[in-house]
């Protein structure tokens, strides 16, 4: 008991960077999503066959090759960056990957008269997409955002091995340092439940409301 | 081009379709179609499904595009298939024609994230940059007039398909089209609610001076609507005469037919 | 920087030893999957309540937590209160219960998919529990499933790159030997790349193929 008293500084940093990776790549991979989601619906050519090899080669090789990768290839071409920013630009672009495959099935899901109606009333391409497509597709892809948020949490146990002292790696190092791997290991595995049982409790929540319909907000007139 | 001077030192034609034709793979919807709407001319396309009727609306509102042929509004070339199509218009200039087209959906295609106050506001404001408060004095006044005054809280799915059609009317007047399309607007209604939509486009056609092209298979509502009542098979114009006429005694043995079996 | 082809060819036989070992350890925790996600699935329609609620936690445990710490706990932790695996085994062992969390909710899925009137067939003709399940039931869950656990194949192929981590030398880890040797990190994790996306490309073309086909197949 003492021991864990000893640890729990140590613990408390690395699961504050597990969270601190996981809302900064999640956001990028949300940015990057979005952003190739839309060029790929846009169909602009010069982009399309790069995107589509980006999307390819992050959704068809390890996640943990991709950050082994960009650790240690990177610098041999010049480009040195912090073991986080590394840790967080690949999990930005392996998500992102899969949410921009979210973004385009959710736009493409939206009924064809939606986009009639837009016409209709003369928008341009760009505001209907702001006003009116977007915003009813986002319903559509909240549940698999959900559950790539989960996702995400646990891939960050990845960047431990490119030296990012989040949780695992902290509880490597303590092992190392203390032994008693059964109550490092166990309480660490306890902490990812922890900050993992919102996102399930979110997840369970966003099933349930799902099936992409549009649910009115109750009017306040 | 000299066309565009020429008709528009005529008075020029609400629209005009110059020998355009549309087709999907093998399937040939419109076939060398030559049609001319006048302004505040009223106007049912009557035929049997799959006649071409609804796809003349959809090109007019560019929600296709021709193969082949031109499309006129109001004397500016509007979208061209063919050789035509390669020198596309700039946006800005295209949107200031299409701007002048309005029209109204079988499946009303609200925005369902949207009241239906917002749902007439939102194309004024974002669109044409008109004032929300202005935008708003509009759209209640549209709704009024469409016999929903009180209903602009309410989102889409709250109202009846009668109330979503009459809100979709009140939408495309907002932006004061010069021309307005009605694409079977009865056709996904329950058979009580059929008539307060048709009343209230009755009514418009009192009030107003916009073209209309109405495709409807509500025959009553095609004669009382049009001053002009075009029949049509396979793509082509069959018959194109007054109501009186077409109804009473159609010319074309295929519209007798048509009228016949529709009667039975 | 150049890529040598001298040091390929001497890096390509272990990176080939590595990919069987890969491809090995994802087969067999499939199965391992498969078989304890079916045994979830069923056990989970059972009655006790009490039983429903230890599986559900379970799944939900094992689903939330990373397949990393898993491997950890099984390889580090296990073998001090109880038996003690080859690496190799430890590592199938994880990824096979890990999957099994995901496996079991696709089994769930697809069970429930099964028309309710196949099992009234089943009662009206008298079959027993057991016939009805393997000769009605799960041959149609089957189908329904097969393309989603494609889906969970190859992911499970690219996550055993983390049985490196518990010193399995399969194919990331032939990489990192290699390199950590002759530091030809460029050449070795290149062509590491190359090895997963090739597999992994043809897996998810041909799982899009029984997609489509099977989408077909019920229109």
């Amino acid at each position: 008991m003492n021991l864990l008293l000893e640890i729990s500084p140590v613990l408390l940093r690395g699961a504050y960077t597990t969270v601190l990776l996981t809302l900064v790549s999640g956001t990028c991979a949300l940015l990057v999503g979005f952003a190739v989601g839309l060029a790929r619906l846009a169909r602009t050519r010069w982009l399309s066959i790069p995107l589509a090899i980006y999307i390819e080669v992050f959704r068809n090789t390890s996640s943990l090759v991709q950050i082994f990768y960009f650790f240690f290839v990177l610098p041999l071409i010049g480009i040195r960056l912090e073991a986080f920013t590394t840790g967080c630009l690949v999990l930005a672009l392996n998500f992102g990957a899969y949410i921009s495959e979210v973004v385009r099935s959710a736009i493409l899901s939206i009924d064809r008269g939606q986009h009639d109606a837009t016409i209709a009333l003369n928008m341009p391409t760009s505001l209907s997409y702001r006003r009116i497509i977007i915003p009813q597709a986002i319903p559509v892809m909240l549940p698999a955002f959900g559950n790539y948020a989960l996702e995400l949490l646990k891939a960050t146990s990845l960047v431990s091995l490119i030296t990012i002292t989040e949780l695992t790696f902290s509880g490597a190092q303590l092992v190392q340092y203390y032994g008693h791997p059964t109550l490092i290991y166990m309480s660490i595995f306890v902490i990812y439940l922890l900050l993992a049982l919102p996102l399930v409790a979110l997840n369970k929540a966003l099933e349930r409301h799902s099936g992409g319909q549009w649910k009115p907000k109750v009017p306040t007139t | 081009m000299d066309h565009q001077s020429t008709s528009a030192s005529q008075a020029p034609l609400a629209a005009e379709f110059v020998n355009v034709s549309k087709s999907f793979g093998a399937f040939t919807i419109i076939d060398d179609l030559n049609l001319q709407i006048r302004p505040s001319e009223r106007v049912s396309l009557i035929g049997p499904s799959g006649s071409g009727k609804t796809t003349i609306l959809r090109l007019l509102m560019t929600l296709e595009r021709p193969n082949e042929g031109e499309i006129k509004v109001f004397g500016d070339v509007l979208s061209a298939g063919g050789e035509g199509a390669a020198k596309a218009r700039p946006d800005r200039e295209f949107r200031a024609i299409r701007g002048k087209i309005g029209m109204v959906f079988q499946q009303f295609n609200l925005f369902p994230h949207m009241t239906a106050l917002e749902n007439v506001m939102e194309a004024p404001v974002q669109v044409l940059g008109t004032q929300r408060q202005e935008a708003r004095d509009l759209a209640e006044c549209l709704l009024k007039r469409v016999g929903l005054a009180e209903k602009g809280a309410s989102y889409p799915s709250q109202l009846s398909g009668g109330q979503q059609q009459r809100v979709a009317i009140a939408r495309a007047l907002a932006m004061k089209p010069q021309i307005m399309l009605f694409d079977e607007i009865t056709s996904a209604l329950d058979p009580e609610v059929i008539g307060e939509v048709l009343e209230v486009v009755h009514n418009l056609a009192h009030e107003t001076k916009m073209a209309m092209l109405v495709v409807t298979h509500e025959m009553g509502f095609a004669r009382d609507i049009a001053d002009r009542v075009i029949f049509m098979e396979r793509g082509k114009i069959v018959e194109d005469a007054s109501p009186g006429e077409i109804f009473n005694s159609p010319r074309n043995d295929r519209t007798k037919a048509f009228l016949n079996a529709i009667k039975r | 920087m150049n890529f040598s082809p001298q040091i390929v060819a001497e890096l390509l036989p272990a990176l080939l030893r590595g990919t069987v070992v890969t491809l090995y350890a994802t087969a067999a925790g499939m199965a391992v999957a498969l078989v304890v996600g079916l045994l979830i699935a069923i056990a989970r329609r059972g009655s006790n309540p009490v039983a429903v609620l230890i599986i559900d936690s379970f799944v939900t445990v094992v689903r939330s937590t990373p397949l990393l710490i898993q491997l950890y706990l099984l390889f580090y932790v296990l073998p001090l209160y109880g038996p003690s695996f080859s690496p190799l085994f430890t590592g199938i062992l994880g990824l096979g219960l890990h999957y099994s969390s995901y496996i079991s909710e696709v089994f769930r899925a697809g069970i429930d998919a099964v028309p309710r009137g196949q099992w009234e067939a089943c009662i009206a003709l008298q079959f027993s529990r057991v016939k009805t399940w393997t000769r009605i039931v799960l041959p149609q869950a089957f189908r329904i499933v097969l393309p989603q656990i494609g889906n969970y194949l190859i992911s499970m192929y690219k996550h055993a790159s983390l049985l490196a981590t518990i010193t399995v030398v399969e194919l990331l880890g032939a990489a990192l030997n290699f390199a950590g040797e002759t530091f030809r990190y460029f050449e070795a994790f290149t062509l590491v790349g190359i090895i997963y996306f090739v597999i992994g490309f043809a897996f998810s073309r041909l799982v899009r193929y029984l997609e489509q086909r099977t989408t077909y197949g019920r229109a």
